[in-house]
């Protein structure tokens, strides 16, 4: 079979644009998206510091090289971040992939772990079988890591990989569960928020399969495991949105769409007089007088004052 | 025909497909969704589309992996 554009052996049938790719015309197509969400929604602007949250897998290592290739054109100064969550047979080994490419391309790292910040590993804070599962516990704490680390590197803004799979199965577990707030912030770009290093996502309309393809064209050596926590709704509406993509092809990308044209309206119905505070306990911005992550660490019986 | 398929990961089988059958077809009825896979047939990745043929062999790679 033939790429549509060039005639080479084709690697990909996009069917939702009805064409075939070869390698080169894939590699081309993910860097010209990337470039494009970063020019369209004014992600980076020259003379920033952005760091990018680096797990060591496929979405978050293709980022760091696609931003690295920029770095000069666009003008800003990329470091990257990687926290350790302390996930045993997991983590390890895509820390060790992160080192890798760090080393090579030069670029300023810092790992944190939750065994240094907190005391404990994710797996030994499982072991006290907690009251929520635990995607809640890791989650959390590893976002509270990823913006004091950013802080940590004088980041101007946070880059994370959350690819158009990633985004669309938030939008439906936000639905599900009800939070309005969470929602809302589902854009390719965080609102500034006093406290918080300002996240952007300049992967979030490329499909999760184009990136894995992406990586694997390139060569970039990836660590392709998966999280032993990893299980519940979302894994199954993971499930069904691929069933749905496979069936329904350009699915998740219209879901998408439709979300961010509605997203400005549903943002009006939160409460406008909503503050952040500083948390009492660790300084970190709040909702209320304790943060989240401070509330889950409690529940574990792990202060942090 | 027959072809030999190993999931990344896990296993390896022979499978009979009939002939000039896809690797879409083979996915199907391993009830495997394309979206959540990358398919080498003979060392290249190709899509879904392209025809197989006897001895073949598949190696599926599961993309979806959190964190």
């Amino acid at each position: 079979m033939e790429c549509s554009f060039c005639g080479r052996r084709a690697v990909y049938e996009r069917r939702y644009a009805g064409v075939l790719l070869c390698d080169r015309h894939l590699i081309k197509s993910v860097e010209h998206r990337f470039r494009l969400a970063v020019s369209k929604h004014e992600l980076i602007k020259r003379g920033e510091r952005v760091t990018v949250a680096v797990s060591g897998g496929k979405d978050s290592l293709s980022l760091l090289y696609l931003l690295a290739d920029r770095e000069d054109a666009w003008g800003f100064e990329l470091s990257a971040l990687t926290v350790d969550e302390g996930i045993d047979g997991y983590r390890e080994r895509s820390v060790e992939k992160t080192r890798r490419a760090v080393a090579e391309l030069g670029v300023e790292w810092k790992l944190l772990s939750f065994k240094e910040r907190f005391g404990r590993t994710l797996d030994e804070m499982l072991r006290g079988n907690p009251r929520l599962g635990p995607c809640t516990y890791c989650g959390v704490l590893r976002r509270r890591l990823l913006n004091e680390g950013a802080k940590e590197l004088g980041a101007d803004k946070l880059a994370t990989a959350h690819n158009l799979d990633d985004e669309v199965q938030a939008i439906f577990l936000d639905y599900i569960r009800g939070d309005l707030q969470r929602l809302c912030r589902l854009g390719p770009k965080y609102e500034p928020r006093e406290g918080f290093v300002p996240r952007i996502k300049p992967l979030r309309e490329i499909p999760e399969k184009e990136m894995a393809l992406y990586a694997m064209l390139r060569r970039v050596d990836f660590y392709l495991g998966s999280c032993p926590h990893r299980r519940g709704m979302h894994a199954e509406i993971e499930r069904f949105l691929n069933r749905l993509e496979t069936h329904h092809p350009n699915s998740k990308l219209m879901i998408l769409k439709f979300f961010d044209r509605i997203r400005p309206k549903l943002t009006e119905l939160l409460p406008q007089d909503f503050n952040l505070q500083s948390c009492k306990l660790c300084g970190e911005p709040a909702a209320g007088e304790i943060c989240r992550s401070c509330h889950l660490l409690a529940d574990l019986g792990i202060t942090t004052a | 025909m027959k072809i030999r398929v190993k999931v990344w990961g896990r296993g390896e089988e022979e499978r009979e497909l009939p002939e000039g059958a896809s690797v879409e077809k083979l996915l199907e009825g391993m009830e495997i969704d394309r979206e959540a896979v990358v398919v080498r047939v003979n060392g290249r990745i190709c899509p879904e589309s392209e025809k197989l043929s006897a001895g073949d062999e598949v190696l599926i790679i599961p993309i979806v992996t959190g964190g």
